[in-house]
């Protein structure tokens, strides 16, 4: 069967975007498009999927069909992927199974969110829509009140503290300083991280993603056709998805994602590979808890141990033996719902070609993954890729 | 004489013709509601006291101003000729009674006083939250969403398909279709764990009143019989829930959109522990 390699992969930056959905998703496609090694044209991309949650309802339907036509790529199929903030985790699924399917050779994946040109008072309604919004957010929940259940149960079951959510706070800010990509770039101390404004109890303002505009746009293509585009791809090694009850209290266990359990389990032997053989990865921190749950949940460290491993460093860049969220991660890079997971993987492609920031390169990386979280877990998305093609 | 019996965060009086329960709280000598009570709320409780006391009791009318529907739905009493009276009283009272209540001899009834800058606030609020021009610009639970799991969400109910499912779901992994014969889940469960969320990040329907609260909480529990569930918290103003609480279960009014009053249950700390 065909392999699947990322031959181009841009975004814009997170933040506060002057741009509209149409000027951010040109940028992103553009940054992705001059990131091609040889020449690459639009009009060469045969589908596109892209993820979007369509926060606050700007455009709700045929979302990629505006996207792509306003980006050169009138005419190609297109569709817009919703898995809450796994939506782009899943448009590059999809890609890449369009791609293992034969029936494309280039295929772009990629996501957008557009959120901070609502008003305080209209995004309210748009917080926590991913959750059982009959049951959940019925209950008062919008995510920093679900996670924060989460956290309190992990510390009643575990031997773990804020403290240790504290810990992953200041590694992602410290992860995020020099990327220019970045929402907050800022170096927190551990006692402002400590003592910030109380969002959720337990968890503060420095265990929560920012609200972030972004886009993000990844090229991916068929084995036979990658030389055309560069000598020197990312492989996709492994791609597997999962999901799981949508509502946290239908689960039979809050302080684990099986969706990412699941998902991890299959992308690994997808790879041929497991999780110690892993020297980079993004991983969903919507909030510091959910860092900590995915260290376990993807077999870097032992279930129980996810505090131990935040408290000794052991995912900080350059000095354990996988670098947990090297682009600051969602807490600082930031977090526009549906550019996240392709904005990962844009991560990946520069970590392992070697060209971020000096000052933030992870050495000698040979393979990374990916970990894309829609919700509290109801959907997950995890890719392994390699500097080799995995034969 | 009067016996007085503390019930779902209400004052209920008994005498030989007449059930009573009474908001404990106080504003300028008027009794008033609580933050999130009417008259149906009342009235649930004072039925399920009822029940809960295996008293004898038919009823024949029902003041207006209790939502019928509602009632039916989260006590299943029926109404049935030559039975009592449900009213309302000119207080933040309601009383089932088989005489004229204003023969009823009044008793004293302990109070709170609540801060009446407070009351006013969560009155303006209401009548905001309420205003038929309040309509959703985004997540939404329509009438008929809501009303699709009413009695799970009002009376807990749950299904039997071997072990027991609540909330409800329609199919279970062997294509069968799950029938709707239920089975009430406990009026207590324990906190497996809780988180008070600052009233910024509360979701819009709450949106007006949490400020004025300081945030909502909410805990997840687990019944006896196994399901688990969030439920916001009621009269938790002085006291913070604890991993292992026993809470019991009361219906108030959840929140109020399109002019219609959306009722749930709520978890409260059990008096007893």
């Amino acid at each position: 069967m065909v392999d699947v390699a990322i031959v181009g992969a841009g975004q814009t930056k997170y933040g506060n975007h002057q741009s509209g959905m149409k000027g951010m998703w040109a940028e992103a496609a553009y940054n992705a498009f001059q990131s091609v090694d040889k020449d690459f044209q639009p009009k060469q991309i045969d589908e596109a999927y892209i993820g979007s949650v369509a926060f606050g309802g700007g455009q709700l339907g045929n979302t990629a069909a505006l996207l792509t036509e306003h980006s050169g790529m009138k005419g190609i199929p297109v569709r817009r992927v919703e898995n809450a903030c796994a939506s782009s985790g899943f448009a590059l699924r999809d890609a890449w199974m369009a791609i293992k399917s034969g029936q494309a050779d280039v295929v772009i994946a990629g996501g957008i969110e557009k959120m901070n040109d609502l008003t305080p008072e209209r995004k309210r309604f748009w917080l926590g829509v991913s959750g059982d919004t009959e049951w959940e957010r019925l209950a008062g929940l919008t995510f920093p009140g679900t996670y924060a259940l989460m956290a309190r149960r992990y510390f009643h079951e575990f031997e773990s503290t804020h403290d240790d959510l504290v810990n992953i706070s200041v590694k992602n800010h410290w992860h995020g300083l020099d990327n220019e990509m970045a929402h907050i770039r800022k170096d927190v101390s551990f006692d402002k991280a400590k003592n910030g404004f109380m969002v959720a109890d337990p968890l503060t303002l420095y265990d929560c993603c920012p609200t972030s505009d972004g886009a993000s746009c990844v090229i991916l293509a068929a084995d036979h056709v990658v030389k055309q585009f560069t000598d020197d791809p990312v492989w996709i090694n492994g791609s597997a998805a999962a999901s799981d009850y949508l509502a946290l209290h239908d689960r039979p266990s809050i302080t684990q994602l099986i969706a990412t359990q699941n998902a991890a389990k299959k992308a690994y032997k997808m790879a041929g590979i497991e999780a110690h053989n892993i020297d980079l990865a993004e991983v969903h921190d919507c909030f510091t808890i959910a860092e900590l749950l995915a260290t376990e949940d993807l077999g870097f460290t032992k279930r129980g141990n996810g505090g131990k491993f935040a408290r000794d460093g052991a995912g900080r860049r350059n000095e354990g033996d996988v670098c947990i969220n090297p682009s600051g991660g969602l807490k600082s890079k930031g977090h526009p719902l549906g550019a996240t997971g392709t904005g990962q993987t844009v991560e990946i492609f520069k970590q392992l070609r070697g060209e971020v920031e000096q000052s933030r390169q992870v050495r000698d990386a040979e393979n990374a993954l990916s970990h894309n979280v829609g919700g509290s877990g109801a959907t997950c998305a995890v890719h392994v890729y390699g500097r080799n093609r995995n034969e | 004489m009067s016996e007085l019996v503390n019930f779902h965060g209400y004052l209920i009086s008994s005498e030989s013709n007449c059930f009573t329960i009474y908001s404990p709280y106080i504003v300028d000598d008027d009794r008033v509601f609580g933050h999130d009570s009417d008259y149906t709320t009342m009235a649930i409780s004072l039925i399920k006291h009822l029940l809960s006391q295996e008293v004898e009791f038919t009823i024949d009318s029902v003041d207006e101003k209790i939502n019928f529907e509602v009632l039916q739905i989260a006590t299943n009493i029926e109404l049935l000729k030559n039975g009592s009276i449900l009213g309302c009283g000119d207080d933040a009272s309601v009383y089932l009674s088989s005489t004229n209540h204003s023969t009823i001899e009044q008793v004293e009834i302990p109070s709170k006083l609540m801060d009446v800058n407070l009351y006013q606030s969560m009155q303006i609020a209401w009548k905001a939250e309420l205003d038929i021009r309040n309509i959703s610009q985004g997540a939404y639970v329509s009438k008929q969403q809501y009303d699709e799991s009413l009695s799970s969400r009002l009376s807990l109910i749950a299904q039997n398909d071997d072990k027991i499912i609540w909330p409800p779901r329609q199919m279970n992994s062997d294509g069968v279709t799950l029938s709707k014969e239920s089975t009430n889940l406990s009026p207590k469960a324990n906190v497996l764990t809780w988180t008070k969320l600052s009233a910024a990040g509360a979701p819009s329907e709450f949106a007006i009143r949490a400020p004025i609260l300081g945030g909502l909480s909410t805990v997840m529990v687990e019944f006896d019989e196994g399901p688990k569930g969030v439920f916001l918290m009621v009269d938790d103003e002085d006291m913070e829930p604890k991993i292992g609480d026993s809470v019991e279960f009361v219906v108030r009014m959840l929140y109020g959109q399109e002019g219609i009053v959306r009722y749930g249950t709520k978890a409260r700390i059990h008096p007893g522990q």
